[in-house]
């Protein structure tokens, strides 16, 4: 045989799957050195992630998917996993147990157990279930399971290595696997036998067990979508599982799908009770008492909204003076290239490009560093921490005067940091319809990228006491704006539609620096990638079309922009938002901060003074106001288009933003000009 | 149900009420599962729900309420005179002074009594009428006793 067969022989795909929150990501990251998302609510994940690891010379794609209690899926993350698993089965599977809550994840165990997929079992939270006094016999679990079991630590990696090792030997040895057995009513196992001959007949997918498809196909409704089988075929065993289905339901006066999952839990409690010295309480102290205070009845939500005040406070504090740090640090860099003879050389409009288009646009841009960097930090702490799943708690009740709740109010919040992810994370949302309605609200939270906007305009035009309070204002009035756009939304029969809502609620945890830095630091590379992309790009094209046509006063009203801006005017007037700004505006399209970058390049050298003598405090807010609220940028109209799945969706959020900003910021403006501001 | 902290009650069966069932018997809540309200959200429209095998998990009162489900304790706070009905105490959510507090005043673990009045509280036991305060009454717990 020649080498390359052979290798090619070794790719193998390892599926982790697990209910929610169990550590998977955090496993993910272990084994392939990845950065994937890790925090401490369920839906962190919500679409499948491949890695790739070496185990003795076997090449291992190893999949993450979302967190899922069963393969009958209630959500859209959850199709992700059933279609995954039983469309394209893995070769072998990781399943992860949470330590301290065996009952809740056996459940999913078994139904794997059943699939015919080889498996390993990971324990995962031992330190948590060791602190916690709680002791498992892992041999017992691994004899009733028909599978390896390792206890691990997935986040300092204790018991990684026995893990790979169990997956090594499956691999060389499968037989090592048996699935268990689960008990269930005669009639129920009648009729899966029954079923699973007729399917052995028409032989789908080899991989998957006979009895695990007849199972799927009596348990679901959702015939076709359940099973890799021929359409043909299947046609002739729709009839036979209806029939079954509704023999046994009758016989067992219960939703065969209630009583599939009976069987399931009732195996799984009895291996619980067998395996663990005592069920554990949780949530533990630790988390009781600080549930006591921060979900207070009263208190928990005004405690909320001080929570995110002090966290403004300290990105503020924090970033703000290293942001200007490296802001000097740029200026210095472009006044001295000024004076360099390399750059005299090259012809004017070539240097002028380089140093006030590219350099400033950019250098600005990129002085926002230190300030995300610190932002995410924060955000990961509350992510990591569980108070994620708090504040949806807290604030459900007033997401269901929209016909939402509060899965969907963190859709909500971590839109604050980015609107892509918060569009995507809609998937744990379980109706079309109220995803809908979040994505269309997304778009109103006032994301990293415009933080920077506001940041930078703020420091310019407001006092430095003052600043802070103009930015934190904006912040009040996007989570407003959220609502206020919620309700619109519902006066025009666009509200979401009550669907019961079950969330988990994790315990606290305290946030890994591991974690905490891994998140800020994919969030600074993907910063780093936009900046040099389409953020140099944007700045370019900006200085190009107020540099152009050559013959004209750089920057003035005869350049191209400011023919563009003359043109757009009359819509933009009424809002006191002069051409200079429309045109950042236009490229803010892109991504939000290139509206700092344009500002930077059309106002040229010394921008702060420039813009102080150009923009008046009022207009510099409605200008703010506007940039807030109108059309996201590209990568979120993307996320919703594909999302959504819909053209009309998209447009609407487009239409939506700029109508709202507009509205709004005119009512600014006006507004102020009556009260006498300027 | 009823809707206030520490209430505990048994599942008796499921239906899959616009995938709200579906959901919670696939996340291992099934007849027989044993639900504890730990905490009752602002306006109570929301609560925080402890399932037997230790899971926290939040729901809506109003889908909580449709649940079948048999009250199995309930802190003698959340009871009034209409409920004509015989209750057992079942345990005290209290520190040792209050343990000693209810010894002293002779109210015991497995007294049956009925609600005669709810304000203060009067409860007719064998033994005779007690009186207990709005306090304590949120400390004892009780269940149907049929
Ligand atoms: N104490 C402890 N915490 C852990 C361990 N493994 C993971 N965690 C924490 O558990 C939480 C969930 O981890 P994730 O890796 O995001 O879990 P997941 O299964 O991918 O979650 P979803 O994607 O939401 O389904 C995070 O807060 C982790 O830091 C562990 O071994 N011990
Ligand atoms: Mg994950």
């Amino acid at each position: 045989m020649n080498l390359l067969t052979e290798m090619a022989d070794k790719n193998i795909t390892i599926a982790i799957c697990s209910i929610p929150n169990t550590g998977k990501s955090t496993l993910f990251n272990k084994l392939t050195g990845a950065h994937q998302a890790v925090g401490n609510w369920a839906g962190v994940s919500v679409e499948k992630k491949t890695g790739h690891f070496k185990l003795n010379g076997y090449n291992i794609n190893l999949i993450d998917l979302p967190g899922a209690y069963s393969i009958t899926p209630t959500s859209i993350e959850e199709t992700v996993v059933r279609d995954y698993l039983l469309k394209t089965p893995p070769d072998y599977i990781i399943n992860i147990i949470d330590a301290r809550n065996m009952y809740r994840s056996l459940g999913l165990t078994l139904q794997l157990a059943q699939s015919g997929i080889p498996m390993v079992v990971a324990v995962n939270m031992m330190d948590e279930a060791r602190r916690a006094g709680l002791e498992i016999d892992i041999k017992k679990l691994s004899n009733h399971l028909g599978c390896q079991v390792i206890p691990i630590v997935a986040r300092t990696g204790e018991g990684v290595d026995y893990l790979k090792n169990a997956l090594l030997g499956i691999i060389t040895d499968p037989s090592r696997f048996r699935p268990p057995y689960i008990s269930r009513p005669p009639i129920v196992e009648d009729a899966i036998v029954t079923l699973a001959k007729k399917i052995e007949k028409i032989h789908p997918d080899p991989a998957l067990n006979k009895t695990f498809i007849a199972e799927r196909l009596l348990e679901s409704g959702d015939l076709p979508k359940d099973v890799p089988i021929n359409k043909e075929a299947l046609k002739e065993i729709v009839k036979e599982v209806k029939h079954l289905r509704s023999k046994t339901e009758q016989s067992l006066g219960q939703d065969l799908t209630i009583t599939c999952a009976q069987c399931r839990f009732n195996s799984a409690r009895g291996l619980v009770n067998e395996a663990t010295s005592e069920t554990l309480k949780v949530p533990d102290k630790f988390t009781n008492a600080l549930d006591r205070v921060l979900l207070n009845k009263y208190a928990g939500l005004p405690m909320f909204f001080f929570i995110m005040f002090l966290l403004f406070q300290g990105i503020y504090a924090l970033g703000t003076p290293l942001q200007a740090l490296v802001g000097d640090f740029f200026s210095d860099i472009q006044s001295s290239l000024h004076n360099t003879s390399l750059l005299e050389s090259l012809p004017d409009f070539v240097s002028n490009l380089l140093i006030d288009g590219v350099l400033n646009g950019l250098g600005i841009v990129i002085s926002f560093f230190p300030l995300i960097a610190i932002f995410f930090i924060f955000m990961s702490l509350i992510e990591d921490s569980g108070y994620m799943a708090r504040a949806a708690f807290l604030l459900d009740r007033l997401m269901h005067s929209l016909g939402l709740d509060g899965k969907a109010f963190i859709n909500i919040l971590l839109g604050y940091g980015c609107n892509v992810p918060a569009v995507m994370g809609t998937r744990i949302l379980s109706s079309r319809h109220n995803r809908i309605v979040t994505m269309l609200l997304i778009p109103f939270t006032l994301c990293s990228a415009r933080f920077q906007v506001f940041v930078f305009l703020a420091a310019i035009l407001f006092a430095p006491s003052v600043a802070p309070w103009v930015v934190f204002g904006l912040y009040v009035l996007s989570f407003v704006m959220v609502f206020v756009v919620g309700f619109i939304l519902k006066l025009f029969k666009f509200a979401g539609k009550p669907e019961p809502f079950i969330m988990e609620i994790p315990p606290y945890r305290v946030p890994t620096v591991n974690t905490v830095v891994l998140r800020a630091w994919m969030e600074m590379k993907s910063f780093i990638y936009r900046a040099s992309t389409y953020i140099v790009g944007g700045v370019v094209l900006v200085w190009l079309l107020t540099n152009l046509p050559v013959d004209s006063q750089p920057g003035s009203i005869d350049t191209w922009a400011g023919q563009i801006g003359q043109f757009l005017q009359p819509i933009f007037h009424p809002i006191g938002i002069g051409w200079r700004e429309v045109i950042a505006l236009i490229f803010g399209f892109v991504a939000k901060e290139i509206v700092v970058g344009s500002m930077a390049v059309i106002y040229g050298t010394n921008t702060a003074t420039q813009i102080l003598a150009s923009i008046t405090p009022l207009q510099g807010i409605s200008f703010m106001v506007f940039t807030l609220l109108y059309t996201p940028c590209i990568a979120t109209i993307a996320a919703i288009k594909s999302e959504s799945r819909s053209w009309k969706i998209t447009g609407i959020s487009l239409a939506l933003g700029l109508i709202i900003a507009w509205v709004t910021a005119f009512v600014v403006y006006q507004g102020g000009l009556v009260l006498g501001f300027h | 149900m009823k809707i206030v902290e520490n209430a505990e009650c048994v599942i008796q069966s499921v239906k899959d009420n616009g995938g709200f069932g579906n959901r919670l018997v696939q996340m291992g809540v099934l007849p027989g599962s044993h639900l504890k309200i730990i905490r009752v959200g602002f306006k109570g429209s929301t609560v925080e729900v402890m399932i037997d095998q230790g899971q926290s998990i939040a729901l809506r009162s109003k889908e909580l309420e449709m649940l079948d489900c048999k009250l199995v304790a309930i802190p003698l706070s959340a009871l009034s005179t209409g409920d004509d009905e015989k209750y057992r105490i079942k345990k005290f959510n209290g520190g040792q002074g209050f343990l000693k507090k209810m010894k002293d005043r002779k109210i015991n673990i497995s007294d049956i009594f009925e609600i005669i009045d709810d304000h203060p509280f009067e409860l007719k036991t064998d033994k005779g009428i007690i009186a207990v305060g709005r306090g304590e009454a949120e400390k004892i717990i009780v269940e149907p006793a049929d």
